[in-house]
Order: C-alpha cells, then sequence, then structure tokens
C-alpha cells in the first residue's frame, strides 16, 4: 500500500498523529525520511514533529531495521526465570553481541509485556513466545531465519 | 471474602455483553439515570475512598469533583490502560476476563463528571485484551449503552479507544495526554493538572482501569459498604499479581489489610527448597521488604511503610543473583527514560555503567562515590517521578546492606 493510502483512512486530526504513524510502520516495516514528509504535510505538522514522535516510541522502527528483530524481556521477573541466559545462548549461537544490528538479525532488551507469568517472553518481529528456554528460542530463530541457518 | 475486581470472572473466558448482564451488568448504570444527579454519583465515590489503583492512589472522588466542578466545555474522560510496570498483569487480565466493568465504569465516571468524549488508552502490545474491548464497545453502541441517549436518557458518550506505542512514561496521565495529542509522550508540568487543563487544554479525567472496575460495585452496594473493607483509610480491593519464587504465581484479588507475608502464603508460600531473601511490592519502581518487614501492609495510606504502587509482588529467593535484579532494575529505566530532562536521561545511563561494572567485578573506588551522588541527583533532581523511581530498589538494597556482598 502507498503512504498516501494509509493516511488517507484517517481524519488529519492531532488524536490521528500517532495511530497512523503505527499503521506506516506496520505497512512499511519502518517509517523513513520520506514517509515522515508525507505525513507532516497530512497533518500540517513539521517534519520535526513527526519524527520526533516516530523516535520517541519502542514499537515505532525510524531505521530499516534487520530482517528479524530479536527482543528478550530482562524485567525482573523474567530476570529471575533465566533470561540473561537465553541472551547468552542466542548471542553465542548466532555470533552476534547484544545491541548489535546487522541485516539478517538484531538482538536486544525489551520492557515487560505483561506475560510474567509465562516469562522468561521473548519477542520475534513483534510476535510474543512464552516460556522460553535457551533451545526454545534457538529453535525459533532459525525456523525464522530458515533452517539452514 | 468479599470479591469486586474478579466476583464474576469465568476461568479461561471473556464475559461478553450477555454474560456481564446475567450477572447483573450495567444495572449500577441504570441505576444511576434513573436516581442519581450527576452530583450524587461524585458524593457517593467521595464516600468510598476509592483510592487511584494505578500507584499514586489519590482519591477517585477528589478527581471526579474537580473536573465537575470545571466551567470549560468539552471536557474529556480517559481510562488509562497502558499498564507496563514490570510484574504487572492486573489491567490486562482485567480488560481480557471483564471488559464491560470497565466500561461500566467509564460510561458512570462520564455521567458523573459531564463528559460526552471519553478515550480508552491501552497499551498497544496487548492485542488480546485490545480485541475484547473492541468487541465490548461494539456490543456496547449496538445495544443503547454508548452513543446518543444512552438507555433512553439525555446523556450522549463516545467513547474511543486508543493504542500506545510502547513507552512505560506513558502510564503517567500528562504524558498520556501528549501521546493521545500526537506528541511525544513526555510529561508536562504540573500545576496545572490534568483535571483544568488536560487533553487539548481541557479539563480530563485520568483514572486506571481498575480503579473504575470497582464502580459499579459502589454505586450499587454503595460507598459506605466500601469503605469498610479491609484497613479504614486505603479500603478497598486490590488485584495483586504474584510471581517469583512461590508455589501458585498468579493474580489475586484481596483486601489491603494483608501482611507482605499473607500475600505470600495465599500465593502457596516460599517454593520447597528456596530461602526467601525479599519481596518487592509494585514492580521495578517497588520498595523492597526484606524478612524483617514481612509483617508490614502494603497500602495506599499515608502511614504505609511500604506502599502498595500498582500491586504487584515479586519474590526474589537467596538462589537469585542479586547484581542481574539491579541490572534489570537500571535496564528498564534507562530504557525508559524520555530523554526530556538531563538528570534522569544521564543519571540513569551513567547508573548502567556503574552497575555493569560492579557486575563484570570491574567496580572502583570512582564508581562507589559517584554511585551515591548518582542516586541523590535521581531521587531529587528529576522532572517526574521516573527519575526517583529508577533507584527506589537500590536505595533499599543499600539500605538492607545488601551492596556489600556484591562489590
Amino acid at each position: 500500500m502507498t503512504i498516501q493510502k494509509v493516511l488517507l483512512r484517517y481524519e488529519p486530526e492531532k488524536k490521528n498523529i500517532l495511530p497512523a504513524i503505527k499503521a506506516v510502520n506496520e505497512d512499511s516495516g519502518w517509517v523513513s525520511e520520506e514517509a515522515v514528509g508525507k505525513i507532516a504535510r497530512y497533518f500540517g505538522v513539521s517534519e520535526a514533529h513527526v519524527f520526533g514522535v516516530a523516535s520517541f516510541y519502542d514499537e515505532i522502527n525510524t531505521k530499516n531495521l534487520a530482517q528479524l528483530i530479536i527482543e528478550v524481556c530482562d524485567s525482573a521477573n523474567c530476570q529471575t526465570k533465566n533470561a540473561d541466559k537465553i541472551i547468552k545462548s542466542v548471542e553465542s549461537f548466532f555470533r552476534i553481541k547484544e545491541g548489535d544490528s546487522n541485516r539478517k538479525f538484531s538482538l536486544k532488551r525489551m520492557s515487560c509485556v505483561g506475560r510474567c507469568l509465562e516469562g522468561p517472553v521473548i519477542r520475534l518481529n513483534g510476535t510474543i513466545y512464552t516460556k522460553t528456554t535457551s533451545d526454545k528460542a534457538i529453535k525459533l530463530i532459525q525456523e525464522y531465519l530458515g533452517l539452514d541457518y | 471474602m468479599v470479591k469486586i475486581l474478579t466476583e464474576n470472572w469465568i476461568f479461561g473466558k471473556s464475559l461478553n455483553l450477555q454474560d456481564y448482564l446475567k450477572v447483573g451488568g450495567y444495572k449500577a448504570l441504570k441505576k444511576v439515570f434513573k436516581k442519581m444527579k450527576p452530583i450524587e454519583v461524585v458524593a457517593e465515590m467521595k464516600k468510598s475512598n476509592l483510592q487511584g489503583r494505578g500507584g499514586a492512589g489519590f482519591p477517585i472522588g477528589l478527581k471526579w469533583e474537580a473536573v465537575a466542578s470545571q466551567k470549560a466545555r468539552p471536557k474529556y474522560f480517559i481510562c488509562n490502560l497502558d499498564e507496563s510496570e514490570p510484574g504487572n498483569f492486573k489491567d490486562r487480565s482485567l480488560a481480557e476476563n471483564n471488559p464491560h466493568q470497565i466500561l461500566e465504569g467509564i460510561i458512570i465516571g462520564a455521567y458523573a463528571v459531564g463528559v460526552s468524549k471519553a478515550f480508552l488508552y491501552i497499551n498497544g502490545i496487548f492485542k488480546e485484551a485490545g480485541q475484547k474491548i473492541e468487541q465490548a464497545l461494539e456490543d456496547c453502541y449496538q445495544n443503547d449503552l454508548l452513543g446518543k441517549g444512552i438507555l433512553g436518557s439525555k446523556f450522549n458518550l463516545d467513547l474511543e479507544i486508543f493504542y500506545g506505542a510502547g513507552a512505560y512514561i506513558c502510564g503517567e496521565e500528562s504524558a498520556l495526554i501528549n501521546s493521545l495529542e500526537g506528541k511525544r509522550g513526555e510529561p508536562q508540568i504540573k500545576p496545572p493538572y490534568p483535571s483544568e487543563c488536560g487533553l487539548f487544554g481541557k479539563p480530563t479525567i485520568v483514572n486506571n482501569a481498575e480503579t473504575l472496575s470497582s464502580v459499579a460495585w459502589i454505586i450499587e452496594n454503595g460507598g459506605k459498604k466500601f469503605a469498610e473493607i479491609g484497613k479504614l483509610d486505603s479500603p478497598g480491593t486490590k488485584l495483586f499479581s504474584i510471581d517469583g519464587a512461590v508455589n501458585n504465581s498468579g493474580l489475586y484479588e484481596l483486601p489491603m489489610d494483608k501482611t507482605v507475608e499473607q500475600l505470600i502464603e495465599t500465593a502457596g508460600g516460599v517454593k520447597a527448597g528456596f530461602e526467601l531473601r525479599f519481596a518487592q511490592i509494585g514492580g521495578s519502581s517497588g520498595r523492597i521488604v526484606p524478612k524483617s518487614l514481612l509483617t508490614e501492609i502494603p497500602s495506599y495510606s499515608r502511614e504505609a511503610e511500604i506502599p502498595v504502587g500498582s500491586g504487584s509482588v515479586l519474590v526474589v529467593s537467596a538462589h537469585e543473583d542479586l547484581k542481574k535484579i539491579l541490572l534489570s532494575w537500571i535496564n528498564f529505566f534507562q530504557r525508559e527514560s524520555c530523554g526530556k530532562c538531563v538528570p534522569c536521561r544521564e543519571g540513569t545511563f551513567r547508573l548502567k555503567g556503574i552497575l555493569e561494572r560492579l557486575d563484570n567485578g570491574d567496580f572502583n573506588q570512582e564508581d562507589r562515590q559517584d554511585l551515591y551522588k548518582l542516586i541523590w541527583t535521581l531521587d531529587n533532581t528529576t522532572f517526574c517521578p521516573l527519575g526517583k523511581f529508577s533507584v527506589v530498589g537500590l536505595k533499599d538494597v543499600i539500605r538492607y546492606k545488601m551492596l556489600k556482598e556484591l562489590v
């Protein structure tokens, strides 16, 4: 869908700025500089305003990120359920470092998603997986990347 | 034991409109329209002394009264369901299990303060809860419970759901309002309070979803009866999300007169083979309760040694690596610091560096000095309470002499 088409789903009112940015992000996977310009013109606000909002929220990407975004919850509850071990295993198995991002994948910590009872929780491209172990996490990531990885 | 919030939950099934009506749902709303003036609804809430369940514990009656007396039009009503305190899942569970109970609270509240436009701000990650709320909204519109002339009265209310985009700070009311206005979710200076100058500059109520879930019960049974449950200066029941080294971790509804020890017992006690080191009440911004304080009662009363906050209980055993928990707290607050004020943005970042060195065994003399300065700065100089929150746990770790063992 073109950005314009996504935007036309919203009335150009202030309260629709964030929902529209989210919709563009969902549609294209990220919010590019070009998209920021279009959103700004549509709502009649500055590009700086739109970019400021887009870059503020965790759920919106202002960079064209990796094919697979791996997020591990490290809030206290998941931490007591060995979240750190999962990060360490993923790091060593896929030879990446937490915080790094290459074209294939990026690995980062995320905040609580309220599924503490089913922890530890990880997210792969936004989909939540619960009761994760190191082995389960590695398997899931392999499935996302294609099994030969 | 009296249950208000979870009374009608059917395990594993969300209550739809039919189910909710069957258990007496929207009876309170009908009573309000038939017998009560808005001012009487506010008076009933004041009598109940129901306090805000989001964490701050501000009496809902006073908030409603403040907005009801405002002359400016329009006014707005916002239900805060942006739950994101680590270890909490009460609001999400309420929305998933009994969404209409929240909606009934919103409609009664909107009537009481004279609002015709309300929003429900929900954490963007809560997909299932969002679907349940959307379905409930649709059912309400189709059954004359929302829209024009609700239940044959002259009262109109439009309720809109608004999804957040992942920011802890948006649970703070002024940041939430900024977010709704399409801005960065940064907190605003107070005063003016949202009750005078909130959404789009108009008087606005922001109430937590758990708080609103008690409203219908209070209207039906009377504020006086609610005020008699539990502790007198912190009445009513509360949802506790109990997790960690306990046998039956889960969500429990209890009156707020239980000691920390009783809360742990409710969740089946500490797991066999584990030894309790401390419990943390109210998520990562909550106080630490060592063994010596297990008889304290967490509540919203001013004299409470342990504030109940959002009501999560994390039981930490002696098996846990305390350094990892310290890191978990600071990682969270560093990530969620909005960046508006320097002490919080830089303070959490530097503190994280120090705690990482502590974890790696590189903690030096300079770090020790900086640690205390940073704690003071975060505790005293940040724009909003997030900075203060980031060191609550760490301060307690120092207070109860646990830091010594780590260095």
